[in-house]
């Protein structure tokens, strides 16, 4: 009951509403550059997550929670404490690292059947084009078996964190999906 | 629910009652992980969990972490004020939550790019988050964080760091520089909000921090912590007094690892002791006093007298903390060396009314123990002035301190005794209180022999009227026990009667035992008889105990004018070891082994006549006199309503933990040299020494020795511990060479060695030697032989192939004396007892090595077994010389021997002269001649 | 003969290896010289006399020890002293300093084997626990910072348990500022209650006056909201 009230009135009213975002991806993806990236709009050095960093930001005149996760294989099992209440999960992969895409790829799909996640919207980034040996994103794609994702919106976007390439057309994309089915 | 009710819900209760445990872990769990956060509501939430936390509550591992995990969501929000509830929650939640490391990004992130409000609390709350494997991540952080300006960040960094050294030392030891550094900056206080209402000083409590740190990255530089106290001991390089009282405790370290290095450090300490900072003066003051007490030839006598003027100036500042702790000081000094602050008397005097009764109680047992001979009846006035206003525990104490001022001036008796009578007759007074007063009062008949009989007397008068029962008894027993040897003791019958008539059977039964013992005075024949007939009357009484006893006694006296063993068993003269009849008894008891038809064996125990068992006591009351530092903080804490505690705590003087333990322990090897057949056919033991050590305690054979006397037999016993961890040690025996072998007249038996010795081990070998009968003295060089096993890692046991290789090991000599022969005696009055010994002997000895007058005398004290009497086992600080008493009696027939010691030093050595008197010539003579 | 505690402490104490602290604040020259910070109700062991409706379980749940705040310190990474490492030793101890500081104000004094400065407030008494071989005016200092600074913190409201209860959140920061871990953090009492942010004091109602009445609907929406999660 409370919540078909809240979603009628988000859907009146989506004005005050913080939606949450996670960037995952395995470690020395990309993520927490990403994060800096759409936060203050330029390239920080970075260090291993350990734990997360969280910031908000307003994009679109929308405001976003956007948590950016450590992706080190012991702190993988944890992301599933903050899948709770998420519109939409970015999923940031390194293209040049081919011999991890498996690993990327199972990490992804087992997020996936989470039960809290099943209305969260997916962006892929094949990140770190800038580099000579990246993959394409058809075929980070295919790597990631992402035709098989059913009832899920979902995208891959090339991209290149430390050139600022694609990063915003991704987004663009997600809040547009986030817009249309969530608000 | 109206929104009234529903606010109402998240605040603390003003009534204060405690959050139900589950109510809150949901409110939490739903709270922090709402979306958007309710800043006011998540702050509110974490104190009510917090005050769950401090009541002692605590959550299961699970859902602590799951609180955990909600809280660490809680870094999205940027209020600060939220922020530094988070970390709270994240410090106390650490201890029972797992994986916190997953909030350690979002806490270095806070370090970095935080408020300067909040980067000391991201800093501080590393401590919990990091570990072993992930502290050196935070080096660059925290070494910035020393360096910054803001003192909040710098002392943040470096108690952090402080914190984590026992996990990661070598991270930390790569700012040693930048800490040092931040002694030497004055940070100035930053105040964060302008429009703040307060007005902070800057205290530079960061040089406290910083030197705290260095001082334990550089422990193990002797040089560096030198250079330290150079460098920040000049002019004014800290300005923070918890960092000069550091150095000081610094400097402390540093002569005790060094002693010579005080005289560096006089200009230095002299200088502290005016500083502008009490704590400082106090803890200098500290410093030097307890440093004198050990190393007294190391202080010069300005130094000390310093230290205690320093000390008596504190005694009169309004501050009650200071006064206190001044206190605590002179109290420690007066316990060895009170007359070296007599100086003190007139602020200790006025003290004696101080307002904080925990002030005024240090005060007086001070004042008692600085009494000298001059002033005690005028301490005891004082005292009796205010004494009937305090209350009983604090009377107590009082009391204490005078009982032992009576034992160090026994030719004070008199003041004492009245004041002790006075107070028993004229106070009111729990249990605990008359009973303190009437130990007292014993240990004045026991000890004090003039003062005997008039103390005798007082406690008849009090026991006309004493409520408790146990007292009575004490009393009583003692009346029973002292008063035959009387010069009135009719007196003494008719008092012990009134008790038989007029009390209950518990006081009659004592009284029947103690009478009993009248019966049997010589020289006084109506005496013995109307003690028989009141005997006589008794056993019709109407108690069955009662009438038992005085009918036992009636045929112990009627047996004991035919036959000696009757006398003994009402009059013994000796009484048992009761630490062996304890072991003994309950080893028997355990045993069983045909049915107890074997009748336990007295004959094994050993006994000690009556002036024996007084010097062991007079001997324990010494040295628990001397012992303790802090009798006095437990002695706040004796309160009779407190359960497992002795009911005369207050009062009791026997052995104490670690004395009982020695003795078990020297029981417990006389009972295994004569379980050893061997030496069964030696006869009874005679003497056997205390453990003496022939090692260092850190060498890898740890060897102690013991020295049992038989009639015409010795035994030597090598107590040998293996310290190494990977050999074995077989056919252990330590070969005994004397030093004269040509005029030995010991020859040796044989030996008994260790078959096997594993790591860690501790086992005994024994050498017997015959000796002829009398005194022998000799001395022994002496060499452990071994042969060496190596062990096998995985049985732990030698390999059985290998034969192992044989090894020698010199151990310190030791030698057979004169006092081996002797044993501890009390006497009352030294002097006249000297004087009726016959066989003087005279002997002089020069000292070269540079001892203290008082490691002399202890010396002196164990080469002769002897008792040191007149308080004569304490060497005065300040005076050069010293005369010595010793009384002891020989442990082959019992003769007295007595000996006086004049000690001199000077700076060409210590001279020392000797006279000894003793019924056994020869021993006087060896005692005499064998001294040093 | 003369070997004191002391002296054999200290040799005890230092490691020859490494330079590694040693455990406990016992050893020379360490900075942990705080051992314990208590606040406690004056009457010990009774329950508060008012009492929220509740069922009759809470009400048993809420029987108070005594406690309105209270906190040992252990050094971080090391074993925990004995004295004060179960919950029961903890409580013994409570009781016993209440009970030595029931008749008189004395502020300072020995108890077992620790040193400890205490001041009655109204109806809670503070404390301050050292180890007893501390410099005594140094602890004073500390304790000075304490209380002085819970006093600036709860303002002129004073020092008694209903205000430490209303500000319970400001008096933790207040002692979080003063010690770390049993280090004395801070001795100045204004500067400790400077870095003690305030508590929110109303969540920033997003009335955006541009929207008007859409404003006011998102105003009246969220509290709405707010009821929902009540229900």
């Amino acid at each position: 009951m409370g919540n078909f009230f809240s979603s009628m009135f988000d859907r009146l009213w989506g004005v005050n509403k913080e939606l949450r975002i996670l960037i995952l991806g395995l470690d020395g993806a990309g993520k927490t550059t990403i994060l800096y990236r759409l936060q203050i709009g330029e390239v920080v050095t970075t260090k291993p997550t350990i734990g997360f960093n969280v910031e908000t930001l307003t994009y679109k005149n929308l405001k976003l929670n956007v948590w950016d996760l450590g992706g080190q294989t012991s702190i993988r099992p944890y992301w599933r404490c903050y899948y709770a209440d998420t519109a939409a999960v970015i999923f940031v992969v390194d293209s040049t690292d081919k011999d991890r895409m498996g690993t990327a790829s199972k990490e992804l799909h087992l997020m996936l059947q989470e039960e809290e996640l099943q209305d969260a919207a997916l962006l892929v980034f094949a990140n770190k084009q800038d580099q000579p040996g990246a993959l394409s994103a058809s075929e980070v794609s295919k790597e990631l078996n992402l035709v098989e994702l059913k009832d899920r919106s979902w995208s891959i976007v090339a991209s290149s964190a430390i050139k600022g390439e694609g990063i915003s057309e991704g987004l663009d994309w997600l809040i547009d999906v986030i817009k249309d089915e969530q608000l | 629910m109206s929104a009234q009710t529903y606010k109402k819900k998240y605040e603390i209760s003003p009534s204060g009652d405690l959050p139900d445990k589950m109510t809150i872990y949901q409110d939490c769990m739903n709270t922090f992980n709402e979306s958007p956060v309710n800043a006011k509501r998540c702050r509110l939430l974490i104190s009510r969990l917090l005050r769950l936390l401090a009541n002692g509550d605590t959550f299961p591992q699970n859902e602590a972490t799951a609180l955990f995990f909600s809280i660490s969501k809680l870094f999205q929000h940027q209020s600060d004020s939220l922020r530094q509830s988070v970390y709270l929650a994240i410090k106390e939640l650490s201890g029972i939550s797992e994986d916190v490391l997953m909030a350690t990004s979002s806490i270095m992130k806070d370090v970095q790019n935080g408020s300067d409000l909040i980067k000391p609390n991201a800093l501080r709350s590393l401590t919990y988050v990091l570990d072993e494997s992930t502290a050196f991540s935070a080096e660059r952080l925290l070494k910035s964080a020393v360096v910054s300006k803001n003192p909040s960040i710098s002392s943040a960094a470096l108690c952090t760091s402080y914190n984590l050294l026992p996990i990661s030392d070598v991270t930390i030891k790569r700012f040693a520089n930048e800490t040092q550094e931040a002694i030497v900056d004055l940070k100035q206080f930053v105040l964060l909000d302008e429009a703040s209402e307060f007005y902070p000083t800057s205290t530079f409590t960061t040089q406290y921090h910083a030197l705290g740190l260095i001082y334990q990255l550089k422990r193990n530089d002797k040089m560096a912590l030198l250079k330290l106290v150079n460098q920040f001991s000049s002019g004014n390089a800290l300005k923070n007094q918890f960092a000069m009282v550091q150095l000081v405790k610094i400097v402390d370290d540093l002569i005790h690892r060094d002693t010579q290095l005080i005289s560096n450090f006089e200009t230095l300490l002299t200088s502290w002791l005016d500083s502008k900072y009490e704590s400082v003066q106090l803890e200098t003051a500290k410093l030097i006093t307890s440093f004198a007490t050990h190393h007294s030839h190391l202080v010069g006598n300005r130094l000390f007298s310093n230290a205690v003027s320093t000390l008596q100036t504190m005694l009169s500042t309004p501050r009650v903390t200071s006064r206190f702790a001044a206190l605590r000081v002179l109290n420690r000094i007066s316990m060895v060396s009170p007359e070296k602050i007599v100086v003190c008397n007139p602020e200790l005097e006025s003290l004696i009314n101080d307002s904080n009764r925990n002030v005024s109680t240090y005060a007086i047992t001070t004042l008692l123990k600085t009494g000298t001979a001059k002033n005690i009846s005028s301490l005891i006035s004082t005292i009796t002035k205010f004494f009937h206003e305090v209350s009983d525990d604090f009377k107590i104490i009082i009391i204490d301190a005078v009982r032992t001022l009576s034992l160090n001036f026994p030719q004070e008796w008199k003041p004492i005794l009245d004041f002790l009578t006075d107070v028993l007759k004229n106070s009111e007074g729990g249990f605990n209180y008359k009973n303190s007063i009437v130990e007292a009062i014993i240990e004045i008949v026991s000890f004090i022999p003039q003062a005997k009989e008039l103390a005798m007397e007082q406690l008849c008068d009090f026991i006309e009227d004493c409520e408790f029962n146990e007292i009575l008894v004490r009393v009583l027993h003692l009346l029973g026990k002292e008063g035959p040897h009387t010069s009135t003791p009719s007196l003494y019958v008719r008092h012990i009667y009134n008790r038989v008539v007029l009390e209950n059977s518990i006081i009659r039964s004592a009284a029947v035992v103690a009478l009993s013992k009248f019966a049997l005075i010589k020289n006084n024949t109506p005496l013995a008889e109307s003690v028989v007939g009141l005997l006589k009357r008794i056993s019709d009484d109407e108690d069955d105990e009662v009438r038992d006893r005085a009918t036992i006694s009636l045929k112990f006296i009627d047996s004991a004018k035919k036959n000696p063993v009757g006398e003994e068993l009402l009059h013994s003269k000796y009484t048992y070891d009761l630490s062996s009849l304890e072991k003994k008894l309950t080893s028997y008891m355990s045993s069983n082994s045909d049915a107890f038809k074997t009748p336990f064996d007295v004959t094994s125990i050993p006994k000690y006549t009556e002036d024996e068992v007084k010097a062991m006591e007079l001997k324990k009351k010494q040295q628990s006199f001397n012992s303790s530092t802090e009798e006095l903080g437990t002695k706040f804490t004796d309160e009779a309503e407190e359960t497992g505690k002795r009911l005369d705590s207050a009062t009791y003087h026997g052995a104490n933990l670690d004395e009982h333990s020695k003795d078990l322990q020297s029981t417990k090897y006389i009972d295994e040299l004569l379980s050893i057949e061997q030496f069964k056919e030696f006869g009874s033991l005679i003497n056997s020494s205390k453990t003496f050590p022939l090692t260092e305690t850190e060498a890898e054979f740890v060897v102690n020795g013991v020295k049992h006397l038989f009639k015409e037999h010795v035994v030597l016993q090598f107590n040998i511990t293996n310290t190494l961890t990977d050999v074995a040690l077989d056919n252990v025996a330590v070969v005994c060479s004397s030093e004269d072998q040509e005029s030995s007249e010991l020859k040796e038996l044989f030996t008994i060695p260790v078959d096997r010795l594993l790591p860690s081990e501790e086992s005994a070998c024994y050498v017997a030697f015959k000796k002829p009968e009398g005194v022998v003295m000799e001395s022994f060089l002496n060499n452990l032989t071994f042969t060496t096993r190596e062990l096998n890692p995985d049985t732990k046991l030698p390999f059985d192939d290998d034969e192992g290789f044989q090894d020698e090991y010199e151990i310190d000599p030791l030698v057979l004396n004169a006092g081996d022969y002797i044993k501890s005696s009390f006497v009352g009055d030294f002097s006249a007892s000297f004087d009726e010994l016959p066989n003087e002997n005279v002997a002089v000895y020069n000292v070269q090595e540079s001892m203290s007058l008082q490691e002399v005398i202890d010396k002196l004290i164990v080469n002769t077994s002897c008792l040191a009497l007149e308080n004569t086992q304490y060497a005065q600080n300040e005076t050069n010389q010293h005369t010595l008493k010793l009384f002891g009696k020989s442990a082959l027939n019992g003769t007295k021997i007595a000996l006086i010691v004049k000690i001199v030093k000077s700076k060409k050595g210590i001279a020392l002269k000797a006279q000894g008197r003793g019924e056994d010539a020869t021993l006087s003579s060896d005692l005499v001649n064998g001294l040093m | 003969m003369n070997t004191t505690r002391e002296a054999k402490g200290i040799e005890k104490n230092m490691s020859k290896a490494t330079g590694k602290p040693m455990n406990g604040s016992t050893f020379l020259g360490s900075l942990y010289t705080v051992e314990a910070v208590l606040i406690l109700n004056n009457n010990l062991g009774k329950a508060s006399p008012e009492k929220e409706m509740g069922t009759g379980q809470q009400q048993q749940q809420q029987q108070d020890s005594g406690r309105v705040y209270v906190k040992y310190y252990t050094p971080p990474h090391t074993e925990s002293e004995e004295a004060f490492n179960t919950l029961k030793k903890q409580i013994a101890f409570e009781k016993n300093l209440m009970s030595k500081t029931k008749k008189q104000d004395n502020e300072i004094m020995l108890l077992d084997n620790h040193l400890v400065l205490y001041k009655k407030c109204a109806d809670v008494t503070l404390f301050l626990v050292g180890p007893i071989s501390g410099n005594e005016i140094l602890l004073n200092e500390a304790f000075g910072a304490f209380k002085g600074s819970l006093e600036l913190v709860l303002n002129s409201s004073g020092i008694d348990r209903k205000n430490i209860l209303e500000h319970y959140d400001m008096v933790l920061l207040a002692i979080d500022e003063t010690f770390d871990n049993g280090i004395v953090l801070e001795t100045d009492a204004a500067a400790i209650a400077s870095r003690v942010s305030k508590p929110i004091t109303q969540e920033p109602v997003q009335l955006d006056l541009d929207k008007g009445l859409l404003g006011a609907w998102g105003f009246a929406k969220s509290k709405l909201q707010e009821l929902q999660q009540g229900l």
